[in-house]
Parts: C-alpha cells; structure tokens; sequence
C-alpha cells in the first residue's frame, strides 16, 4: 500500500465514523492497523517525500487515540 | 646456476598471487545469498490461504475463526525459518491484524469489511516479499 492508497483508505475511514458506521475504538483500530500494514515508521523515507500527507496521517492517529479515550 | 623463469611461468606466478583476491567477489556474493534464504513454498502458500480466506470471508465468527487460525499457522512455520528476520516480522504484522479482527468484540459491518481488505493487502504484500525469494 503507497502513501496515497493509505491516504484514501484512511479518509474512508473518517467519513464512515462520521457518519455513525464505525465506532471511535472501530476507527482507532483501523487506523492503528493501517499504520501496521504501511510500515509507516520502517518507510520514513517514503513518508518524508510527501510531508503534508504525513503530517496529516499523524494528525489523524492522534485524532484516534483522543476520541478513542473519551 | 639456474635459468631465469620463461615470460609464460612468470604470468602463471603472477595470476597465483592474484587468485585470493579474485575468490573474494564470489564468497561476498555466495555469503550475500545465504542471509537471504531460499523460496519457501510451504510459507508462500499459508500466505496465499490467508489472502484467499480474507477476500472470500462473510465476517461472521466462524469465518474469521479460520482466518485467524491461518494466520497463527503461519506465523508458527515461519518463526523458526533460518534467514528470513524481514518475512517473520511481516508475518508478525499480519497476525497482529487479525489477532484485532477476531478478538474484537461485536464489530460492525464496517469495520469487519475494512479489516479484512487490510489483510487481504498485507497478504499480497507477504506474498510479493516471499514470491521473490531465489529458488
């Protein structure tokens, strides 16, 4: 899975817990399981070539461990 | 008193000297090859079953019961696997997956479909890694 595959999955993800069909613990886990499955800290190289995304998927692993936690 | 070497002793004296240094080249490649270890059809083929068993899965319990019990298959054969470090913490990441999928409690629709799309990707990515090792 590239970078811009993990992005648009990630997304989906987002849109289906605001919409309701998936759980904060749901999402917290896919998303948890996206990092899991894109290497995301073996593949540092690969997230430092497109810095917004990253930056943006880092935002979206904190976003659900808070909610997650509430 | 002895005679001087002919020119074709003294290339032969000299190619001697040189035929350590030119093994050096082959043992680096042949050492290379070793850490890298061999195809393993058995652990390409417990891959290709999780990835089979996550596309054709209706998320119920029993289904991903068996996802579950191929994936820890796998990851038992591979452990133990002499060069192959990238392959079993590949394998560690996948079971880890699946581990989530059948031990969370009442998943919904989404998110049992979401999860197994995950594996299914992280099989073909095992598969990919493996499928390419030298046979």
């Amino acid at each position: 899975m590239n970078i811009n595959e993990l992005w648009g999955e990630a997304k989906g993800y987002k849109s289906q817990l605001d919409s309701g069909a998936l759980t904060p613990a749901e999402f917290k886990d896919l998303i948890s399981s996206l990092g899991i499955a894109s290497n995301i800290k073996e593949n540092a190289d690969e997230f430092d070539k497109n810095i917004q995304i990253r930056g943006y998927l880092i935002d979206l692993l904190n976003f659900a461990e808070t909610i997650s936690s509430l | 008193m002895s005679k001087p070497p002919k020119r074709d002793e003294r290339r032969k004296a000299r190619e001697n000297k040189r035929y350590p240094f030119k093994l050096i080249p082959v043992l680096f490649l042949s050492g290379c090859s070793l850490m890298i270890g061999n195809y393993d059809p058995l652990e390409y083929g417990l891959v290709n079953r999780i990835r089979t068993e996550a596309q054709i899965s209706d998320c119920s319990k029993q289904s991903t019961y068996v996802i579950y019990v191929s994936a820890l298959e796998l990851k038992n054969y591979s452990q133990y696997l002499p060069n192959n470090d990238q392959e079993i913490a590949l394998v560690d990441d996948l079971y880890k997956i699946v581990d989530q999928l059948y031990t969370f409690k009442s998943p919904s629709a989404a998110y049992c479909k979401a999860k197994l799309n995950i594996i299914e990707t992280t099989a073909e990515r095992i598969q990919q890694t493996t499928g390419n090792k030298p046979r």
